[in-house]
């Protein structure tokens, strides 16, 4: 936790508003990820995409070979044997692993850097994705195993769409440095959510920034709905499908059971409510569940380190 | 100089620690909880860090979205640091057995159960996970005979903690705010 990133954070009493131009330029100067990052991201959304045309790809990028050939072969995934090659790697683990494999190496590179604003120190945020990932993709899992004839939600998409849910927080964290104060006492007095209080003060919220970093990007619709509503599940557009509409909601949980298991969380804290409604609609009755729930996801809190310490330095890697 | 020591406290994690050197540390306490004792003459400093209140309400073993059934203590030993009930009376034989004396504590600290917001929303005090485990370990204290003495408790943010054995101290930070070392009055 970043205690000391507020030191020296000024004080105005006069907010500080963003204008749609300014974001826009922000959200143009986020460094790229890298061509190859780029074009394995739109592979992994083509329906057509083979296991060889991802290898191949991977395999031009010398970092990102190592990177997904230190998370395969880390204790997270259990594998019985060394993956030495990334053909090793789609063979061993399936195409659909594979791509989730290969989102957490990017979103690495994206989210592995400090944000005062939130006072979140380097790497937490990422372990903060990568600790909503892990348990929004439990969570679809379970689901599925108690409710197998409901709509099919697939965990590794689930997987991504959790780890970039706060991927506005990047172009926002600047806004929420100084404002900080403003923006926590709004939302206590004003009883509002967090995010609410970001919108209210600076003019943008995290969430909607972040909905114009995917579009930016590219990046297919649901994990755009995901980004914009995972606080706010019930306010999905009503066309939203069934199945988008389950993968938004399990995020929303696993950023809830984020938050009070306290991993990578930064000067926002808890401050945002729990959508009782769309998470009724899931079949998940909160009133007998909630513990059995957050003691399961306790357990998870391995794998997270496994993951994150297999990319991040040892000594950054704590949650 | 000595050279310092620091140890991470994780979930439903219990330590008892007289090395001097060591600074006990817990980076990130949400709606989890933990509970100090300090035995200043021995210099011992017990910690559990507490993720839940009842361990008969949750069952780990179970489908996450299935009708809770409780857990089986005896068939897995590291679930009982996880709840408040099983956990109280562990961290006090843990204690003891590093040769603590409750009859010299100092004290007995409180720290975390924050809780995210509930507007008007039903189910207010079970969703308060943060307030729950301070009454469940309030509850437990009380049975094993012991007070407490201070808390840092509640809130909506998260808490770091580090606790020198050394001296004792316990000090919280949370964003946006001073640091608070936890002293008796």
């Amino acid at each position: 936790m970043g205690c000391e990133a507020f030191t020296g954070m000024s004080s105005a009493a006069t907010p500080q508003k963003a204008t749609l131009s300014d974001i826009i330029e922000r959200i143009d100067q986020l460094p790229q990820p890298p061509e190859v990052a780029m074009k394995a991201s739109k592979l992994l959304e083509d329906p057509n995409c083979t296991a060889e045309q991802l290898a191949g790809l991977i395999k031009l990028d010398t970092g990102m070979t190592t990177q997904v050939l230190r998370l395969c072969n880390s204790a997270s995934y259990g594998l019985n044997r060394k993956i030495e090659t990334i053909k090793d790697a789609v063979a061993m683990m399936g195409f659909t692993a594979l791509k989730s494999l290969v989102y957490t190496v990017l979103s690495h590179g994206t989210l592995n850097k400090p944000l005062q604003g939130y006072g979140l120190d380097k790497g937490a945020l990422w372990i903060n994705a990568v600790t909503c990932g892990v348990y929004a993709k439990y969570l679809a899992q379970q689901f599925q195993l108690q409710f197998p004839k409901q709509v099919s939600v697939d965990p590794e998409v689930i997987y991504t769409a959790a780890m970039l849910r706060d991927i506005g927080k990047l172009v926002l964290n600047d806004y929420v440095k100084q404002n900080y104060p403003k923006i926590a006492e709004t939302a206590r007095e004003e009883a509002i959510d967090f995010m609410e209080a970001e919108a209210e003060i600076i003019g943008f919220s995290h969430t909607t920034v972040g909905v114009q970093i995917a579009d930016k990007w590219n990046l297919p619709e649901r994990l755009s709905l995901a980004i914009g509503y995972h606080h706010t599940p019930s306010q999905l557009p009503t066309e939203t499908s069934p199945a988008d509409r389950q993968l938004v909601t399990l995020v929303h949980m696993a950023d809830a059971f984020t938050m009070m298991l306290g991993s990578g969380i930064g000067g926002d804290g808890m401050m945002y409510s729990l959508d009782i409604k769309s998470i009724q609609d899931l079949g998940c009755n909160w009133d007998t569940q909630l513990d059995n729930i957050m003691a399961q996801l306790v357990d998870l809190n391995q794998v997270v380190k496994g993951l994150t310490e297999s990319l991040l330095p040892v000594s950054s890697a704590k949650q | 100089m000595a050279t310092q020591i620091i140890e991470v406290v994780e979930m439903a994690q219990i330590v008892a620690v007289s090395n001097r050197s060591v600074l006990l540390h817990i980076p990130a306490i949400g709606a989890s909880m933990a509970v100090i004792l300090y035995d200043k003459p021995n210099h011992l400093v017990a910690v559990a860090h507490v993720v839940l209140p009842d361990s008969t309400v949750a069952s780990p073993n179970n489908n996450a979205f299935g009708k809770p059934k409780g857990v089986n203590l005896d068939a897995d030993a590291n679930l009982i640091g996880k709840f408040a009930d099983t956990a109280v009376p562990a961290l006090l034989q843990a204690f003891k057995a590093q040769g603590g004396n409750p009859d010299q504590l100092e004290s007995v600290r409180l720290v975390g159960g924050a809780q995210m917001f509930n507007f008007g929303g039903g189910s207010a005090s079970l969703l308060n996970v943060g307030g729950r485990n301070e009454i469940a370990i309030r509850t437990a204290l009380s049975r094993v005979g012991l007070p407490v003495h201070i808390t840092h408790c509640g809130g909506n943010k998260v808490r770091e903690l580090r606790i020198a054995v050394a001296s004792g101290q316990a000090l919280v930070k949370q964003i946006g705010d001073p640091p608070v070392v936890l002293e008796i009055a």
